[in-house]
């Protein structure tokens, strides 16, 4: 509230003068805005002329209205407030006045007040606004913005005098309660021309193609009405869906019913009850006119110029700039190790024996000839990177090279499970045609011969696992995987 | 008044006026295939709204737990924690499946509509001088775009997304130098590992969302400067711009679109299914999918890694493996190419001036069929992607369908070069005919051209 306080409007004295001031200038306001308007501004705005200046009047009066009830209800808070009240005297014994109770009624008392000056400070204003720059009703009889000649029909000196002649009015009124209410009408009141957007230009498409605007109405309340109703049901129906445990298909349809019923509404509200206009504005150049380009430049060099010791400047951000990239890695640090330490790590070791996913150790006899199974090291069951593949074939179709002769016991072969191409399982065994495939790109790899690629986008073999039987039966590794299982990298061990 | 009241509290307090009075004057023209970067755009208001939504339930956790929730073929099974957050949102929570399915669709649609928007502005010139800028902008979005669509369906812990996470793997890590570096930094080591999901998750919910929406602040604020490009017609020129205004016609036809677009992504969340992880079940390595296929936008990626031949790059001791060109370098020089594309057509028409009035597909033949060609060549990608599917369908082999693909990968694009070469040029000889006037007005129209010094 110290906006109003700054300039408290002195004593009722004084306000009772300016409201008889008021009261005079509204007088001849009202006999010359009568005067002034004559049969020709009548003939135009019909009963707005004597409109103007009883609007003018009412208008004043509502801000001096307020303002008084402002002004009142403000001194007798502030005596609520202010004044102490005194222990032990008859009336506080009598009302039961206490310090808190008083200023309690002092709070409530200056809180209606101001709603009061709120209510008429905003009616004030919505009238100043309406005859300052706004055409009066008879005017608007017609549909102003689908019927443009009627504005052109108004003649502006009689618009003009009837607007000097409520401002006068006003100015008194605003003399009356002091500084506030003028700053709320030179709110109010436009103080220059503004510069034209265009929008005057724009060419009404509807007007030109001589559109039917009252079929164009009925229409379109008609249509964006439905297409209103029928949102409005689909909101209801996602509702009760949902406090019902609606399905699904329910609740999307409805939620789809509801936005499509409010989405068609807005465009059919554009598209029948929207004026058409086409504008054609003309393009600025992109680029910055040659003075501000120069300007610009001028400028930050003569800031840089303003610096002294540049280089040290330069030097000292590049430094800092250094330190941070330096912190930034050893925090992208903390995210992982190095990967080539994990690459590198091959978990199958010599001895270790081969196991279902179960946990179960596969013997040398486990599978027969065209079978196929999934197997772990003891150490890793079920891990990702040590799956394994274990086929048997007839022990006279292999043909392995001669160095891993003996990795293979009675026709057991085992090879990486996790293919050399993209990382996917190799999880397709064709028997027949001693194949393994992997299902995400179709790469094929010859069993017999050592899993090389036969087709499909992979170039390197399924890494193999040599084996041996041990006094059990069981099959056990002899060594590592023969190469890296996996995709391919850079670096990766050749 | 209280509209009046506020918006004068407010100017009084930052100054808009000036700027709302602009900005409500200015001038959009009007064009169907102008909406598509707005569906685009609304589309990513709508994955923001869904996200925000589901990121309420999920967990973005690789920990072993048994499920125990109310899909009762998977009771019993052992699964990650953001799996079982998925099952939770789309079996337990009111709306749940819903807001899931309609994410997914969303984020199909921005993409589908970006793609469409950069194919409207290429195959337009939209690009050209001011608007290189924008281009570029619009590219990273959809890079970023791509990204996060990949992201978004890896984390969810399914046999599917473990596959995909396995392939982005094999890719990231078959980059020369660097690859097993910035893999590790991304994933946190050989996939999947239980730092995997959590960055994923991090970089799919926070970085590369706050990065799209910051682009595409930049690229609406750069639209704004320029002022949208017009499709040639009467009154339109390079000086001047034809339209409707912003307020109200504009505004209100725009948040009808959005609604619209919403309306179509409920109906699609709530009817059409989509990514049915529980049909897939939980990751598990020693699982395999048959038929598994990346989401469309990435299909082209997958198709080039199906029929690119296998070759080992050994460079020394040092190895280029096979993923990486199709899986890597491929995608890096289409987009390569498609962020010079703006420079390449300046030095190869040299016309580098400004322009603001589109050029109509048909009147740059050479370019138009280009464009018909990379986008043939990426469809023959995409069918590639699913040859195995294809496959199954038709009970071909997918070893001669792959076959027929690596030829028709070279012969299709070509095709459609000449076809569409031929029709625009054809269509310009029809096109001029119609727009000659007629022999009066011709001459009309020549005096008025000589009389006026231009």
């Amino acid at each position: 509230m110290t906006d109003h306080e700054e300039r408290p409007s002195g004593s009722l004295v004084k306000v009772l003068m300016n409201v008889w001031k008021l009261y005079r200038s509204l007088a001849e306001t009202a006999e010359r805005g009568h005067a002034e308007s004559g049969a020709a501004n009548a003939a135009v705005i019909g009963e707005g002329s004597s409109g103007e200046a009883a609007r003018a009047r009412t208008g004043a009066w509502i801000v001096i209205g307020a303002s008084l009830v402002w002004q009142g209800a403000r001194a007798a808070g502030r005596v609520f407030l202010t004044r102490p009240v005194e222990p032990g005297t008859q009336a506080a014994a009598e009302g039961g006045q206490t310090e808190e109770a008083k200023a309690r009624r002092g709070k409530w008392l200056m809180l209606g007040a101001l709603l009061s000056w709120k209510a008429g400070k905003s009616l004030a204003k919505k009238t100043a606004r309406t005859f300052l720059d706004e055409p009066v009703e008879g005017v608007a009889a017609g549909r102003p913005a689908w019927n443009p000649e009627a504005r052109q029909e108004r003649l502006p000196a009689e618009t003009e005098s009837a607007r000097a002649a409520g401002w006068e009015a006003l100015k008194a009124s605003a003399a009356a309660v002091g500084h506030t209410v003028e700053k709320v009408l030179e709110e109010a009141t436009p103080v220059e021309e503004l510069p034209s957007t265009g929008r005057e230009a724009d060419r009404d498409l509807d007007l030109e193609n001589e559109v039917n605007l009252q079929r164009r109405e009925w229409w379109g309340t008609v249509l964006a009405g439905f297409a209103a109703l029928v949102g409005l049901a689909g909101g209801i129906a996602f509702v009760v869906n949902f406090w019902t445990g609606g399905s699904n298909e329910w609740l999307g349809g409805s939620l789809a019913v509801f936005l499509l019923g409010f989405g068609a509404a807005l465009v059919l509200w554009a598209h029948w009850l929207t004026t058409h206009k086409e504008a054609v504005e003309p393009r600025e150049r992109v680029s910055s006119p040659l003075p501000d380009q120069q300007g610009a430049a001028r400028e930050f060099c003569a800031g840089v110029g303003d610096i002294q010791r540049r280089w040290l400047l330069l030097g000292m951000g590049a430094a800092a700039m250094g330190v941070v990239g330096a912190v930034f890695i050893s925090l992208i640090r903390s995210l992982g190790f190095p990967p080539y330490t994990a690459l590198d790590t091959d978990v199958w070791k010599r001895g270790q024996r081969l196991m279902t996913v179960d946990g179960i150790p596969v013997g040398v006899d486990a599978l027969q000839p065209g079978g196929m199974i999934i197997v772990f090291p003891e150490s890793s069951v079920g891990s990702e990177k040590t799956q394994t593949v274990l086929v048997r074939v007839r022990q006279d179709l292999v043909h392995l090279p001669a160095a891993r002769s003996t990795w293979a016991p009675g026709g057991n072969l085992a090879y990486s499970r996790i293919c050399t191409h993209a990382g996917c399982s190799v999880g397709m065994y064709e028997a027949n045609a001693h194949l393994l495939m992997c299902p995400c790109h179709q790469s094929t790899f010859d069993v017999l011969n050592g899993a090389q690629p036969t087709g499909g986008p992979a170039a390197r073999a399924l890494p193999q696992l040599p084996l041996y039987v041990d006094s059990n039966g069981h099959l056990r590794a002899a060594g590592g995987f023969s190469d890296y299982p996996g995709p391919g990298f850079w670096g990766m061990p050749s | 008044m209280m509209g009046a009241g506020l918006a004068r509290w407010v100017d009084s307090r930052v100054r808009l006026a000036k700027f709302a009075r602009k900005a409500l004057n200015h001038v959009f023209p009007d064009h169907w295939s102008f909406m598509l970067g707005e569906i685009a755009l609304y589309s990513f208001v709508i994955l923001v709204i869904t996200g925000t939504f589901m990121a309420m339930f999920f967990h973005g956790s690789s920990a072993k737990v048994i499920y125990h929730g109310s899909y009762r073929p998977l009771d019993g099974v052992s699964m990650s924690a953001a799996y079982q957050s998925v099952l939770h949102l789309s079996f337990d929570v009111p709306a749940g499946l819903l807001i899931r399915q309609m994410h997914h669709w969303a984020a199909d649609i921005f993409i589908g509509a970006i793609l469409a928007h950069l194919a409207r502005i290429f195959f337009t010139a939209a690009y050209r001088r001011p608007r290189e800028l924008n281009w570029i902008v619009g590219l990273t979005l959809l890079v970023l775009a791509l990204a996060n669509g990949y992201l978004g369906y890896s984390i969810c812990g399914d046999l599917l997304s473990g596959a995909g996470l396995r392939i982005g793997y094999a890719i990231m890590l078959s980059i020369p130098v660097i690859g097993p570096w910035i893999t590790f930094l991304a994933m946190g080591g050989t996939v999947p590992t239980d730092t995997t999901v959590p960055r994923l998750y991090a970089l799919h919910i926070f970085l590369v969302p706050a990065l799209i929406a910051l682009l595409i602040g930049v690229h609406l604020a750069i639209i704004w400067r320029q002022l949208h490009t017009n499709y040639p017609g009467p009154k339109r020129t390079d000086k001047t711009i034809v339209g409707a205004r912003l307020w109200p016609s504009y505004t209100l036809k725009s948040l009808g679109l959005f609604l619209l677009l919403f309306a179509v992504i409920a109906a699609l969340g709530g009817l059409v299914q989509i990514d049915p992880v529980w049909i897939y079940g939980p990751y598990n390595p020693v699982a395999i999918l048959p038929g598994a296929q990346p989401d469309w936008y990435l299909g082209w990626v997958e198709g080039a890694m199906r029929l690119f031949p296998g070759v080992n790059l050994w460079l020394g001791h040092y190895l280029v493996p096979e993923v990486f060109f199709p899986g890597f370098l491929f995608p890096f020089l289409v987009f390569v190419f498609l962020y010079s594309w703006p420079f390449l057509e300046k030095y190869l028409s040299l016309d580098f001036a400004a322009h603001h009035v589109l050029r109509l597909p048909r009147q740059q033949p050479w370019i138009t069929a280009f464009g018909c060609a990379v986008a043939v060549l990426m469809l023959v990608l995409l069918v590639a992607g699913g040859d195995d599917v294809v496959a199954v369908a038709d009970h071909a082999n997918v070893v001669e369908i792959r076959s027929i693909l690596r030829i028709l990968v070279f012969v299709a694009p070509a095709v459609t070069w000449a076809v569409i070469y031929g029709l625009c040029r054809r269509a310009n000889r029809k096109g001029d005919a119609a727009a000659e006037p007629r022999s009066a007005e011709r001459i009309l129209a020549q005096e008025e051209t000589t009389a006026q010094p231009q």
